[in-house]
């Protein structure tokens, strides 16, 4: 299997001070969906519009199917699509009309445009409404129209910039199927996310990407073993959350306090929590609670 | 074979760009195409009413003129909306053709908007300053086409700079007055009392043509050389807003 986008000590800035990619180093394999996750700002898009040759790099390289993003983009440009983030379509056009003249305008033939159209709309659930110009269909619908209009092209390489955001559960489990049908059939997919469900029901591998770093790349399995903490537990009625300090990192989240910590430490907590009448709960830990831990300073600090 | 192919997509990229952003949208509102065409409209009648007869081919051709200048201009905001708003131009960009195809159409679009208004006019033309010789409209098409082309050029360039598309919405009608109402569109050059104002009546982009279609009109009269260096001005003029245009979509972001 070779390397669908592969980049190496990415570096932008858009001022010349502020650096919104510091060395991203990444690859994503030919056929897998790839999910980059991160927080607001940590450089998923920037990333993502340099491989796409909407941007230049700084410094560094970025290659997609081999080639060059600087020095190739005419051929690349043929052989990806991109969904941009928080896009919407033209009001007065219909979701028909979009995903058709789009394909026309990438160099299809009428009647496979069309058979594709129809094909894709009827898979991201918009056939009912091809007809119907977009100011007349809810946010969810319009932003699957950007989806189809990607997924309905030739592209090898797919680029989804939060695809997601804003959409129902219903919605969100067909695009999710689409995304994954269409690695089945061979297309490289690389979303942005901040859902941590979506990225471990989708991808095959992730990234996480802070601050213009990518802190880790790996199977969800292998993201949350870079995290030293296997279990979570979620404490209440407790008088004075310092104590929880010795298990493991803290986080607040409303009432309660989360200590991510080891197995011996989770066993430790829950007898301590019934001796003192606090309320627990003990899981396993999350891909969530990896992210925040990796992205959240503390962790990839370290590393670093 | 390959150019012919690489023309033959170029052709369908621009045809899809003009369906999207033009066609389709003009078949939801076509009431669109009856706002530029009011200013002048009102300036044709207040002519009929004062009875200045003499006025009225100047008007329809400045009419004309600053109808399509309106729809052209809008490619400022039509463009930074594409961009900035809907993010469809990223979509485009990565297509065969690229930025250029899609640009193409998506002023072709805007030119639909101006056929109603430059149908009106062109009739009262035809009728009310008896222009009818086959010549004559061929000139007016082609001082047509190239306002349009250079002005959506200028309006492309300008949306180039947006940050927000609110910074753009003030410059349509600014342009629009700049390019049909201060030179001499609406009268003929020979108007200006001043020599050097004449000549400097030539950055607008829409003097060159006003006047060739004044001249092929019957009401001012030119030499073949003026002709012939009118037209070379309307090629320098695109050539430069070209250039600026091509350099400032290569430029490094």
């Amino acid at each position: 299997m070779g390397a669908a986008v592969e980049s190496e000590d990415l570096w932008k800035t858009y001022d010349g001070q502020n650096w919104v990619l510091k060395g991203a180093t990444l690859t994503v394999n030919e056929g897998e969906v790839f999910a980059l996750l991160g927080r607001n700002g940590a450089g998923k898009t920037t990333f993502i519009r340099i491989a796409c040759t909407l941007l230049k790099p700084s410094r560094g390289t970025v290659r997609v199917l081999g080639r060059d993003v600087i020095a190739d983009a005419g051929w690349i440009r043929r052989r990806i699509a991109v969904v941009p983030q928080e896009g919407r379509p033209s009001n007065l056009s219909t979701p028909w009309a979009h995903v058709y003249y789009y394909l026309i305008a990438r160099g299809m033939p009428r009647s496979e445009a069309a058979r594709r159209a129809s094909e894709y709309l009827e898979a991201m659930e918009l056939w009912e409404v091809k007809d119907v110009i977009c100011g007349n269909l809810s946010g969810g619908m319009r932003q699957r129209v950007y989806v189809a209009m990607a997924m309905a092209t030739e592209a090898d390489v797919l680029f989804l910039d939060e695809p997601t955001i804003g959409l129902d559960p219903i919605s969100k489990t067909t695009m999710w199927s689409q995304i994954r049908r269409a690695s089945e059939e061979g297309r490289t997919v690389i979303v942005t996310t901040h859902n941590m469900e979506e990225a471990e029901t989708i991808s095959d591998r992730v990234s996480i990407i802070n601050a213009g770093r990518i802190v880790v790349t790996g199977s969800v399995e292998e993201v949350m073993s870079a995290v030293e903490y296997d279990y979570r537990v979620d404490v209440e009625g407790m008088a004075d959350p310092q104590e929880l300090n010795a298990y493991g990192p803290v986080r607040r989240i409303g009432d309660r306090f989360r200590v991510l910590t080891t197995a011996s430490g989770a066993r430790e907590l829950a007898e301590v929590a019934v001796e003192r009448g606090w309320r627990v709960n003990v899981s396993k830990t999350s891909l969530e609670d990896a992210f925040i831990l990796l992205a959240g300073g503390h962790v990839e600090d370290e590393a670093r | 074979m390959r150019l012919a192919e690489g023309l033959v997509h170029f052709v369908k990229s621009v045809y899809a760009s003009t369906m999207l952003f033009g066609v389709i949208p003009f078949k939801q509102n076509p009431l669109w195409s009856l706002s530029p065409m009011l200013a002048p409209m009102a300036f044709l009648l207040f002519l009929s009413v004062y009875g200045i007869r003499e006025i009225v081919p100047y008007a329809l051709i400045g009419g004309m003129t600053s109808i399509v200048v309106a729809n052209s201009i809008t490619m400022e905001s039509d463009a930074a909306f594409n961009r900035l708003i809907l993010k469809i131009e990223s979509m485009f960009v990565l297509t065969r053709g690229g930025l250029i195809p899609y640009a193409v159409g998506l002023a072709l679009g805007n030119l639909i908007n101006a056929l109603p208004g430059m149908l009106v006019f062109g009739a009262l033309l035809w009728t009310l300053a008896g222009v009818n010789q086959l010549w004559s409209w061929a000139v007016f098409l082609g001082a047509l086409a190239a306002t349009w082309a250079i002005v959506s050029m200028v309006g492309y360039y300008i949306s180039t700079f947006a940050r927000d598309i609110r910074d753009l919405w003030v410059y349509s009608p600014i342009f629009t007055g700049v390019f049909s109402y201060l030179p001499p569109v609406f009268y003929p050059l020979e108007r200006i009392p001043w020599t050097e104002l004449k000549y400097f009546a030539y950055v607008s982009p829409t003097t060159a043509p006003a006047r060739l279609m004044q001249a092929a009109a019957g009401l001012v009269s030119i030499t073949w050389t003026e002709a012939l260096l009118l037209w070379l001005l309307l090629l320098v003029h695109g050539s430069i807003v070209f250039v600026l245009l091509h350099r400032r979509l290569r430029r490094p972001i």
